[in-house]
């Protein structure tokens, strides 16, 4: 993420109104500081990453944001629908893999993330497995096949997909209003990551 | 009939709250507050912590959140996250919890406050790192304390699935070799 630093009024100004939006207590000021980078599929609405350096570790919280009204994104798909209703969304081409990725970056689910693999050898999990199975993998992986749907107005994208611990072959529909649905699944391989892996929690005591 | 592995996974995906006053708060707030507060009372660590709180009018809110953690802002309010599909309380909250409430109590002394740059390196290393130390500490205790009165196992799982296997191990050699 290409993240650019506000200026100290900007920066107050974002952290203000995230605060007032819910939680006044959140950040403060005089600790915190934001910074935002822009995401090709959206056209008012910017990525914020507030982050209070008086905690130890430093502390931080991602948000949507138009300058005027800010989203935390929860882990749910509430805010991402939220400012797509609005109408800003503009999927083509060009951004539909970005948005996949960010949708799927920041939404969670019972079973734990899910992620589109479009480089088998930069995946967050891939130090995780066996030799053997980094392998597999990479003798059975295929790029990702992505066309345009004209009749449904959707975008499908054919790929390798890792979820709940196993590694699937499946197709994303994405509409034009951004909803996401999988479907034509088939097993790729029983992935099994190592027991011992241990992911340490980004913010946590 | 196979069952599709995604059928969940899509129903998560369909949009719920479209419009209305973003909240950053749990829906289940309350009821996960209350289920900590009741597995705390079966330590005296996370007990006494609980007292400091509600005698010192600490407040304690859970936020929606994809990644787990215990944030302290200032003192006093300590947030834990719990991600938007979760419905109970559970031991990795706990442990925030515990590690949240903890912090806002160093803050009531100036030997134990965060430290400021101010200070000075070296002086501003050593608070952080003996402050962290207490805290992991604290959690420790509890998840020991636990652990022995409700055979609560899953609390010992969660602390070392969060990484702090090294630290467990630790307390209880020092512990060992105190007795």
């Amino acid at each position: 993420m290409d993240w650019q630093r506000l200026n100290r009024e900007k920066s107050h100004d974002i952290i203000g109104k995230v605060t007032h939006a819910s939680e006044g207590n959140l950040f403060s000021n005089r600790s915190s500081e934001a910074v935002c980078s822009s995401l090709p599929f959206y056209r008012n609405f910017l990525l914020y990453r507030i982050t209070n350096y008086a905690t130890l570790p430093s502390f931080s919280l991602d948000f949507l944001g138009d300058g005027n009204t800010f989203y935390l994104l929860d882990g749910s798909p509430d805010p991402i629908f939220m400012v797509n209703s609005r109408g800003d969304l503009r999927l083509n081409e060009g951004n539909i893999l970005s948005y996949v990725d960010f949708f799927l970056k920041y939404i969670t689910t019972e079973d734990g993330d899910i992620y589109l693999i479009q480089d088998p050898d930069n995946l967050p999990f891939l130090d995780s497995m066996s030799f053997e199975q980094q392998y597999a993998l990479k003798q059975r992986f295929a790029p990702l096949d992505l066309s345009y749907d004209a009749p449904s107005d959707s975008y499908k994208i054919r790929g390798d997909v890792y979820y709940g611990g196993t590694l699937l072959k499946a197709t994303l529909t994405i509409g034009m209003d951004g909803t996401i649905a999988f479907s034509d699944q088939s097993m790729l391989s029983q992935s099994a990551p190592n027991d011992s892996y241990v992911e340490p929690y980004r913010d946590t005591y | 009939m196979t069952q599709n592995p995604f059928d969940k996974l899509n129903k998560s995906f369909t949009a719920g709250k479209t419009t209305g006053k973003p909240s950053y708060r749990h829906e289940r707030e309350s009821q996960i507050i209350d289920q900590l507060r009741f597995v705390m009372q079966h330590s005296a660590t996370a007990k006494a912590l609980l007292e400091f709180a509600d005698t010192n009018a600490i407040e304690i809110h859970v936020l929606k959140n994809k990644t787990g953690f215990g944030y302290l802002p200032d003192g006093s309010v300590v947030y834990i996250s719990a991600a938007p599909e979760i419905r109970i309380g559970t031991p990795e909250m706990l442990i925030n919890l515990v590690g949240g409430l903890r912090e806002a109590q160093q803050e009531t002394t100036p030997e134990t406050r965060r430290p400021t740059i101010e200070m000075g390196k070296e002086r501003f290393v050593e608070q952080y790192v003996d402050k962290k130390a207490d805290i992991y500490f604290h959690q420790c205790s509890v998840v020991e304390e636990i652990e022995k009165a409700l055979g609560f196992t899953e609390i010992v799982d969660s602390f070392q699935a969060m990484g702090y296997s090294d630290i467990l191990e630790a307390y209880k050699k020092d512990k060992q070799s105190v007795s």
